[in-house]
């Protein structure tokens, strides 16, 4: 098999194996939960192989446009889906966590049929953003990614979830109209849909660049998500089950920030040098204020969540300082983020299976009864707040080094205090660790299972990339930074 | 000659030795816990004798530095940057550091065999303490500031796990949150501080931007400003003022870490990076900078203010916690002040007798199951070894010659007093110290006669959670023989390292002998070779006239002249003169310039006078002697009542015993109340009202804007053909006037 077969393999294996589970109406929970992993592992596998076989300066690889339907006199939507050093790494990610994903999940036993269905959707949906290469293809699965997520968070999610799932969508359609109009405006002035050829497309002069770029960027920021666009996140992560959160966390975020590099700043480079200190100040408003809010949460998956706008912002204040460095610390923080992020959610998850509550002050001493879930909650933890040797610290580093070298007018006050968030996220981590997992343990407490094999095995799995990735970062930078040079101002 | 692979293995081993045991000791044979202390002790025995060998071949080259051909990891490479690279830097410092730590570790893992034996987590705390020391032995071998940084976290990551050891005690767990975030504030700084020397001159490496502080290149407020940035790094990890709250804390981990925190690792970390960036802190041998004041004022604050702190506390750790910021800001005065070479033999003597003290007090505690003086007394009898070795540690640290701290803080105090002319902020500083070498002498003595002397009072259960469950009730009695081993062993040093330092390489006898040759050979004559070859400042000429750095690098190197001497601060030198030059050129800054130091006889050598003929170590010694007979007077013979004292001077102590309200300060004050329950909710309570506000408002509009108009659907056809009726008229009459 050639490679584009191969990507088109990663991308729709999970959508076949959804619609296996869908078709057959008795299986045993068992069979659906096999099939849903089997079919996620191999999409899983494929895609790191991919990783491997990319040549990250080739530009977009594994695929080729094909006309796909014509629109207007002599424009085609083309079906064309291929891979670059940036959106390679978020396939790996996608995938990687789409596996771990149906792993956590093996103890739901309601509805596993649907459950698994549209968790392998979701899957599908968010690998096609990050591989459609034509913007109509590229919304189509934008907006497919909407359905599952709003039958999991409202049939298997837990407090107010019809209003979480409610407020997910009308959010995210609200971004997806703007984004739509965008696309729809770049279309008539351009007559091509095509993302690669869109930065060099010569634009009539009807409708201000700016105005492009800022529809467009719309849709992205909501999903990122940005300050003060942030609410739905909080909600819906709360309320979603566990594997929708890691999900959600780990790669649909990404969308967000993907979308921003890709269709915002690589395609106008203008409107983005010129307004990039606005974007800046909201991030560095998300990371500060962000992180404050985490301190008043004390139910453990909002605290997350909370804490999830504030490394969002990062991304945000790399690509906004727009040097080489700064972007790729940027796109590292995101798959980074990906796998710390969605790891603890995870363990909150597997922490709550035990437990049934996520309030804070009921925890405390847990380290003694689950002490495989207190390690690897910690080393998540400790990811988070940037420790050296993980993948955290050099997300990082990288950023705020890159930002601070920037070209951009007061990009470097604003790093200044952006780089508090250091220091704050090291108090919020650790405080909620201390509440967690310290002090003496409590008999309520008594008795509960720790991680079986299982759950063991996935979580350590996570934790080993997010090692790799933070003692051989060359392995994820020399991927990105070909493709992050090309828009990079100044250097 | 040491080949830079075996440099590695000095930190590859302690790094093996903590995989071995957290990934299959600690899992699949964790009934065995003794075997992780023998693998880490035999890990660590290997890293010392390496440490000899690069100490050796130290001696042996050059100006005392080993060059590699630098096979360097790049870091972040692929972006182009090769300055974030991890490599090895192998000097007079780093060989110095390496032996103390190494050893120093050693020894703590020798002692925590014993004191450590039957505690559940035996396994796990030799896991991390084969960690930490990997993390400091990293920070000393680094060639970069940003991998300085990557192990300096992980220090801080070590200390965090090690003080929070037993997580089950509230108060350890809080100590442990305590420590790291306080020195992540101070690690802000650092990092701000690399952000702006990588920004404005493109580099972090060492060895680069020392070359670039001396030959000028690097100047103005860029350096200070990077300088500062660097020392608020050191501020929190060396627990100087503002930020040593949280080392009286750290003393909830078990007392071997408390050791070797106090000795060896992270603190000396902080201390340590100044010296290593110290050109960049006075890129001109002899004159001061703007941020050696700073550096220097810190040090001789922290200094005074943490001993009198330790004049009241009844917790035996405490007093030698509080002792240790002090001397730190002993340190840190010695390299504010320019004598950085002093700075750190001090650091070198300190770390064996503060070792060797921290251990006696676990001895002691051991024994009685406290840590409360109070509940101490008479345990001269009963501990013999203990005693007599605490004793010389305690004569040592109080500054009383010839034993080993003596040397090295009279030294400091000397450099102080030399420069002091003039400058009364230098004469500031030198006051302080002599006052604390007053505090030091009196509250040492003060907790000698409490624990070892009077009647028994008896101790207290062991401490809940505190690991060895072995009955001390039963008496008292002399702690295992291998924590013993390790006392007399450190004793030895305590007593007699300051003489290490007297060797004077060229052959003589001189304070600081050894540190001042092995140290100032580098960086400053061999930048110079650096910069004179220009492989680095040549290359990256147009960078830097890029930045905006300088006119022309040419002009400035061409301009600058290496010292003929370099920088022999305080080293009990009666020839030292205070020249005058440099306060003509500088106005504010002071230049010193020295004599060739002559060879001196060893008693000059050993009573330093000044120039006015006044031997300033008598005077030293005469103080801490006036501190040590207040302490008989208040505690050994009780002629005067110390609850009389402490009455008579209540509000003083009261102040002191709640350690100025700076925990309430920073915890209640600025944590919760401007913090958490201040600004922080104010921001919830803005997310949950307004920004969320707007958006269930939008919701809630659309939906009561929906409702309403539904009740205009009434399925009556007369209405609707009311409605399209007036629609329509409305439509002819818009018609009719815009046409």
């Amino acid at each position: 098999m050639d490679n584009s077969t191969l990507l088109l393999l990663v991308i729709f294996l999970p959508a076949v194996g959804a619609v296996l589970i869908a078709m057959f109406q008795h299986l045993p929970p068992r069979t659906i939960k096999l099939t849903a992993a089997a079919f996620t592992l191999l999409s899983c596998i494929i895609a790191f192989g991919l990783f491997f076989a990319l040549d990250p300066s080739a530009g977009l690889q594994f695929g080729e446009p094909h006309d796909w339907f014509k629109i207007g006199s002599d424009s085609w939507v083309q079906f064309y889906m291929a891979v670059d050093g940036l959106s390679m790494p978020l396939v790996v990610l996608t995938a990687f966590l789409g596996f771990i994903s149906v792993l956590i999940s093996w103890k739901i036993n309601d509805r596993p049929r649907q459950y698994f269905s549209w968790l392998l959707i979701l899957e599908t949906s968010i690998l096609g953003v990050f591989c459609a290469q034509d913007l109509l293809l590229f919304f189509l699965f934008w907006e497919i990614e909407i359905i599952p997520m709003y039958f999991l968070i409202s049939t298997w999610g837990s407090g107010r979830r019809d209003y979480s799932a409610m407020k997910y969508v009308l959010y995210t359609l609200f971004g997806s109209a703007l984004m739509l109009a965008g696309i729809l405006a770049v279309f008539f002035q351009t007559g091509t849909l095509n993302m690669e050829e869109l930065p060099f497309a010569t634009y009539s002069a009807a409708i201000p660049m700016a105005a492009n770029f800022f529809l467009l960027l719309g849709g992205f920021i909501i999903k990122l998500p940005l300050f003060p666009v942030h609410t739905w996140l909080p909600d819906a992560h709360t309320d979603a089950p566990t594997a929708v959160s890691v999900m959600l966390a780990g790669a649909l975020l990404k969308m967000g920030g993907y979308g921003i590099i890709r269709l915002c700043f690589s395609v106008f480079p203008e409107p983005a040098q010129d307004y990039a200190w606005v974007l800046a100040i909201l991030a560095v408003v998300s990371i500060v204020y962000g992180a404050a809010v985490v301190f008043r949460q004390k139910d453990l998956k909002r605290l997350i969540a909370y804490s999830s706008v504030s490394h969002m912002g990062y991304v945000m204040l790399g690509v906004c300082a727009l040097s080489t460095l700064s972007l790729t610390g940027a796109a590292f923080q995101m798959v980074s983020h990906g796998l710390i992020t969605g790891l603890l959610f995870a363990m909150v998850g597997l922490a709550y299976g035990r437990t049934h509550t996520r309030f804070i002050p009921d925890l405390g001493g847990l380290a003694r009864q689950m002490p495989i879930i207190a390690v690897v909650f910690i080393i998540a933890g400790l990811a988070s707040l940037g420790l050296p040797g993980t993948s955290g610290f050099i997300a990082e580093f990288a950023t705020l080094l890159g930002s601070f070298s920037s070209e951009i007018n007061g990009i470097r006050l604003l790093t200044i205090i952006g780089a508090t968030g250091v220091v704050l996220t090291a108090g919020y981590t650790l405080w909620m660790v201390e509440r967690v997992f310290f002090k003496e343990p409590k008999e309520r407490w008594d008795g509960l299972d720790d991680a079986d094999a299982l759950e063991s095995v996935s979580v350590f799995s996570i934790v080993v990339l997010i090692i790799i990735l933070g003692i051989f970062p060359p392995l994820l930078i020399e991927m990105l930074e070909p493709t992050l040079s090309l828009i990079s101002v100044g250097s | 000659m040491i080949p830079e692979a075996a440099v590695w293995l000095i930190i590859l081993l302690p790094l093996l030795s903590f995989l071995i045991i957290g990934l299959v000791i600690r899992p699949f044979f964790n009934q065995k816990p003794e075997v992780a202390g023998y693998i880490t002790i035999f890990f660590i025995g290997l890293t010392v004798i390496l440490s000899i060998w690069a100490f050796a071949s130290v001696l042996d080259s050059e100006h005392y530095k080993v060059d590699f051909d630098s096979t360097r990891y790049g870091f972040l490479e692929g972006i182009g940057f090769p300055d974030i690279s991890f490599g090895v830097m192998l000097d007079g410092l780093t060989a110095i550091m390496l032996l103390v730590v190494s050893f120093i570790s050693l020894i703590v893992q020798i002692y925590s065999l014993g004191y450590m034996k039957g505690d559940p987590g035996f396994a796990r705390y030799y896991a991390w303490m084969s960690l930490f020391t990997m993390a400091m032995l990293g920070v000393v071998i680094a060639s970069n500031l940003a991998m300085i940084y990557f192990f300096w976290e992980l220090v801080g990551l070590c200390s965090y796990l090690l003080i929070g050891f037993w997580f089950h005690k509230p108060s350890a767990a809080a100590a442990a949150k305590k420590a790291f975030i306080v020195t992540r504030i101070g690690d802000l700084g650092f990092l701000l501080g690399m952000l702006y020397l990588y920004f404005k001159v493109g580099t972090l490496d060492i060895a680069e931007l020392h070359a670039l502080a001396i030959a000028g290149v690097l100047t103005g407020s860029v350096l200070t400003w990077g300088a500062i940035g660097i020392f608020a790094g050191a501020v929190g990890k060396s627990a100087q003022f503002p930020l040593h709250v949280w080392l009286p804390d750290a003393m909830e981990g078990p007392t071997p870490v408390s050791s070797l925190i106090h000795a060896a690792t992270m603190v000396a970390a902080g201390v340590f990076l100044v010296a290593r960036m110290f050109p960049l802190f006075m890129p001109e041998p002899g004159v001061m900078t703007t941020q050696m004041y700073v550096v220097a004022i810190t040090g001789a604050f922290t200094a005074i203010f943490a001993a009198s702190m330790a004049l009241v506390s009844h917790d035996i750790k405490r007093v030698l916690a509080y002792c240790t910021v002090s001397q730190l800001g002993y340190m840190v005065l010695g390299l504010g002040i320019g004598a950085w070479a002093i700075a750190f033999f001090h650091l070198f003597n300190h770390a064996f007798c503060k070792c060797l003290l921290f251990q006696g007090a676990g001895s002691v505690s051991h024994a009685t199951g406290t840590f409360d003086m109070r509940l101490m007394g008479g345990l001269r009898k009963a501990m013999k070894w203990t005693f007599f070795t605490f004793l010389l540690g305690t004569i040592s640290m109080a500054g009383i010659w010839p034993l080993a701290c003596f040397w090295s803080k009279d030294a400091i105090v000397h450099s102080a007093f030399v420069i002091r002319d003039d400058n009364p902020l230098i004469m500031i500083c030198f006051i302080f110290g002599m006052i604390t070498v007053f505090m030091t002498a009196f509250y040492m003595f003060r907790a000698l006669f409490i624990t070892f002397f009077g009647e028994y009072k008896g101790g207290a259960a062991p401490e809940h959670g505190h690991g060895h469950d072995n009955g001390h009730h039963g008496g008292l009695h002399e702690s295992p023989k291998v924590m013993i081993l390790a006392l007399v062993i450190l004793c030895v040093f305590a007593v007699g390292s300051g003489w290490i330092g007297l060797i004077d390489l060229d052959g003589g006898l001189e304070n600081g002998g050894l540190f001042v040759d092995m140290l100032t050979a580098q960086p400053y004559e061999t930048g110079v070779d650096r910069i004179t070859e220009g492989s680095f400042v040549n290359d990256n000429l147009i960078a830097f006239e890029n930045a905006g750095l300088l006119d022309s690098t040419n002009q400035v190197i061409e301009e600058y002249h290496p010292p003929q001497e370099v920088l022999h601060v305080g080293h009990g030198d009666h020839h030292e003169e205070v020249d005058h030059n440099g306060e003509s050129s500088h106005g504010e800054t002071y230049a010193l310039e020295f004599e060739e130091h002559e060879q001196l006889g060893f008693f000059e050598m050993i009573i330093p006078s000044t120039e006015h003929g006044f031997p300033l170590a008598f005077a030293s010694v005469l103080l801490a002697g006036c501190g040590i007979l207040l302490a008989y007077l208040m505690y050994g013979s009780k002629k005067i009542s110390a609850e009389a004292v402490g009455k008579a001077f209540k509000p003083i102590h009261t102040v002191l015993s709640r350690k100025y309200w700076f925990d309430e300060l920073y915890e209640g004050i600025i944590t919760e109340r401007l913090g958490v329950n201040g600004l922080f909710r104010a921001f919830h309570w803005f997310d949950a009202n307004v920004v969320d506000g707007v958006v269930n408002g939008v919701g809630s509009v659309a939906t009561s804007s929906g409702k309403a108009l539904s009740r205009l659907q009434t399925g009556q056809l007369q209405f609707y053909g009311l409605a399209i009726a007036s629609g329509l008229l409305v439509i002819l009459i818009c018609f009719y006037i815009f046409t």
